[in-house]
């Protein structure tokens, strides 16, 4: 078993450092100059130049690179060039808000998805199966962008229950941060949802015949506690790698959502800083959110061998 | 170069039949609606709190207060509430008092002396005098803004006199001090640079309250105010908006009582609302000229040939595309003008759409079967290049459109970069040719001119008219300056003036956006009668 976590370790460190060789070289690039979209149109050339030097981009793009993970071992990740302000005080302003939105989006997609499939591979052939499995295919296959107008549309304009846009940290309004995150959490989970009613469904449909599940309803056990305890259990590997791919889903699709119901996240910073050409934050943020993704996938793996005791081996 | 398709164009396509269908013309929720003009003059009624929504394409609010730092017109926008300036375009882009009550200008001398106005303070108490403008033209000095890089000090004949020492003569660095240098308080600006990025202190009818980034900006009444019984609204709210569709739907939900500057088909789909108001830019001061910059720098390039580049403006029909692609808010040009300004020269006859003309034009140049060349710009002129690369076509002349990034866009037209053929532009448009023309036709332009070609007969009158002695000798100059660049030399194809259309309920009076130049805001000035309702 830890011979397994240092190997996960080793493994997560190479892809953290290849990531960041990638995002830093992707940023250079694509074409376009921060010093000269942070001065803004009336810049001198000699302002410019003055900028780039106080940057550091007139160096050498290893010494760059090196100059920036040093950075980041050392807790200093630099300054925005558009903002001007701390990336790491960027960051902490942008993340819990990213966080309550991914964090509550999957925490709905894993109470709703699992036990939708579960009711659908039991139903299985009933009407209700069919409900369930067409009502995740349609959260699997419409835009998300096209349904949070259409929301807007229905329940902020029409309605009049939800605000169109903005946020309110819950330590200021907890009801007023409910009503502005309902429906973005909603959008933004129903991708993982989908997927994992999709997928729990199939699992538990493998299971249902297998002789254990016979031998378990044989012995008179409830059906609840055949269902959940024996065939949930052992359909859960494929689920909880979905797990994994739900975090990730919802970190990218912040990205949308926050745009459209206007809530300042990391996903919003990350793509003004892409046009604004502001390389510490692009980079920071990259590599902090392929960190989360590899932290995930770093647990999820060590639960495999909590819920399947022959990967332990 | 790549083609960048964008999500929210997209969404906006998908919208518009939403929005057709029912988001336009909804009730405006609990904030009510009169029915009063909101350009007309009323009775000012006091109280309320004004919530405007910024539209996206104006830009990210990172600095409120720092002149030493480049302000995006939606920065500027959002920190009027509580800044002021010396002086003031009106209308016709000619200086006016402000914190200023007159100024002296000696051309003898390269001095320039401000009267400032008495009785003014600043929100942290402090007083407003000479030393105050001269720490504030210190900050721009010292952060190297190239504006104030012709003044080589300012010191104080007394209390309430600024005397401004220029290194040349420059008859317009006193519109510098209409757009480029906000009065902040000394006494907090003492904090730095960041502080002041983030707090506006100044002069203006209201008090900074609270800036939370990317949500919103928050101001409150001044009550020492100097125009007295201004401000009327006890309060101003700004709100950064990041998708014009939630824009459009704030308005509509009545979450907000006026959109700043949304995009134009966002204007185009809330007009129908008989509760809203669109306010447009008629003067054009501080707005924005979409045209055409060839390659002409380029020797081997056939745009190098001026005749070309007079068949290019010759085979575009500006006046089909301007209610296609602008829906009616913007005003046709032929020149670096609004024909509202004095610098407007009517005797320019520039390229009207005559395509046998250009296919003439090509042949005499040489190019009788036409040529290959590309056409390139940012996403949000997409539709509008494929329009021109069809009219193109009809001459002879096949274009590959080219969508750039804003990155890739500002390299292009960067001194730096360059381009080939065509490119689809907007750049920022002043009565005031001497300070802001150069600035993108002259060859050490920041933005494009390193590209084009620099006549010498040009590059004199550029010197000319920054050195004029006067007024009207820098009027006479301008014109003929208007004419040598696009009637003989070609040097850009301008289509039209944009008029930054704000949309505002009827109940909003006054509201200042829009109508005297793009650059300012007179929020003291606005006052709202849905009261009780």
């Amino acid at each position: 078993m830890p011979s397994v976590i240092v190997s996960r370790l080793f493994q997560a460190l190479v892809v953290l450092v290849f990531v960041s060789i990638l995002v830093f070289v992707m940023m250079r690039v694509v074409p376009g100059d921060p010093a000269s979209i942070a001065l803004g149109e009336n810049a001198t050339p000699e302002a410019v130049a003055a900028m780039r030097e106080e940057l550091g981009l007139d160096q050498p793009l290893w010494v760059q690179y090196l100059t920036w993970i040093g950075g980041v071992f050392t807790g200093d990740l630099g300054r925005s060039i558009a903002s001007q302000q701390p990336v790491d005080q960027l960051i902490a302003q942008k993340l819990p808000i990213t966080m309550q939105l991914g964090v509550t989006a999957f925490v709905l997609a894993v109470l709703v998805g699992v036990p939708a499939g579960v009711i659908a591979a039991v139903r299985r052939g009933t009407w209700l199966d069919s409900l369930l499995t067409v009502l995740a295919n349609v959260g699997m296959a419409v835009p998300i962008f096209w349904l949070g107008i259409l929301g807007i549309y229905v329940f902020s304009v029409n309605l009049g229950w939800l605000p169109v846009q903005g946020y309110t940290p819950p330590t200021v309004n907890l009801w007023e941060n409910i009503r502005q995150i309902t429906m973005p959490v909603i959008l933004l989970s129903l991708v993982p949802l989908s997927q994992l009613a999709r997928q729990t469904r199939s699992s538990m449909l493998e299971v249902v015949g297998l002789d254990f599940m016979r031998t378990a309803r044989a012995k008179g056990l409830p059906r609840w506690r055949v269902t959940i305890l024996h065939g949930l259990r052992n359909s859960l590997i494929p689920i909880v790698t979905l797990f994994g791919v739900g975090i990730a889903s919802a970190a990218g699709g912040s990205v949308f959502v926050e745009q459209i119901f206007n809530i300042p996240g990391l996903g919003l910073l990350l793509v003004d800083s892409i046009f604004a050409k502001d390389y510490v934050v692009v980079q920071s943020v990259v590599l902090l959110l392929a960190a989360i993704v590899v932290a995930v996938t770093f647990l999820v793996d060590i639960t495999y061998t909590w819920i399947d005791p022959r990967i332990r081996t | 170069m790549f083609r960048k398709a964008s999500w929210t164009a997209f969404a906006a396509a998908a919208a518009a039949v939403a929005l057709s269908a029912g988001l336009v013309g909804c009730a405006p929720g609990e904030s009510g609606g009169g029915t009063a003009d909101p350009d007309s003059t009323g009775t000012p009624v006091a109280g309320g709190t004004l919530r405007v929504g910024l539209g996206p394409i104006t830009g990210k609010i990172a600095n409120l207060g720092f002149s030493g730092s480049y302000l995006s017109s939606q920065e500027t926008f959002a920190s009027m509430p509580a800044l002021e300036t010396l002086v003031q375009l009106d209308e016709t882009g000619a200086v006016v008092p402000w914190l200023a009550t007159e100024w002296e200008m000696d051309p003898e001398a390269r001095t320039i002396t401000f009267s400032l106005r008495d009785g003014v303070v600043f929100h942290d108490g402090a007083p407003f005098n000479a030393d105050a403008v001269i720490w504030n033209i210190d900050q721009v000095k010292a952060a190297g803004i190239a504006e104030f890089a012709n003044v080589s000090g300012a010191t104080a004949a007394d209390e309430l006199t600024v005397v401004v020492q220029l290194e040349e003569w420059r008859l317009s660095q006193l519109n510098s001090f209409a757009t480029y240098l906000n009065i902040y308080s000394p006494e907090s600006g003492a904090q730095g640079e960041e502080f002041m990025r983030s707090n506006p202190v100044g002069t203006g009818p209201f008090v900074f309250d609270e800036f939370t980034p990317d949500v919103s900006v928050k101001y409150t009444a001044f009550g020492d105010y100097w125009q007295e019984g201004k401000p009327y609204l006890d309060a101003v709210e700004l709100y950064p908006y990041r998708d014009e569709n939630s824009l459009a739907a704030s308005l509509t939900a009545g979450e907000i009582d006026a959109a700043f500057v949304p995009a134009p088909l966002t204007v185009r789909q809330l007009e129908s609302n008989p509760e809203l108001e669109v306010i447009q830019l008629e003067s054009g001061v501080s707005s924005g000229l979409e045209g055409i910059y060839t390659s002409s720098a380029d020797e081997n390039s056939p745009f190098a040939d001026p005749l070309v580049r007079k068949a290019v403006g010759h085979a575009i029909d500006v006046e089909s595309l301007q209610p296609t692609f602008t829906f009616g808010y913007s005003v046709l040009t032929d020149q670096y003008a609004a024909p509202t300004f004095e610098t407007y020269n009517p005797e320019v006859v520039g390229t009207p759409y005559d395509p046998d003309t250009a296919r003439e034009l090509l042949e005499e140049a040489g190019y009788a079967n036409g040529f290959s060349t590309s056409i390139s710009g940012v996403g949000g002129y997409t539709d509008l290049m494929t329009a021109i690369q069809a009219q193109l076509a009809e001459v002879g002349i096949e274009a590959t459109v080219q969508v750039l990034d804003p990155g890739a866009f500002d390299a292009a037209v960067s001194p730096t970069g360059g381009w080939d053929g065509l490119m689809m532009s907007a750049v920022r448009l002043e009565p005031d040719l001497a300070t802001f023309m150069p600035r993108y036709y002259s060859a050490n332009a920041s933005r494009f001119g390193a590209h084009i070609q620099h006549p010498e007969d040009v590059a004199q009158l550029f010197k000319e008219v920054v050195a004029a002695p006067d007024l009207e000798t820098q009027l006479e100059l301008s014109h003929e300056l208007q004419k040598l660049v696009f009637d003989e030399y070609t040097l850009a194809t301008p289509l039209w003036v944009t008029t930054r259309p704000s949309v505002v309920y009827s109940y909003v009076h006054d509201s200042g956006m829009s109508t005297v130049s793009g650059s300012t805001w007179t929020p003291g000035d606005v006052y709202m009668t849905n009261q009780g309702q």
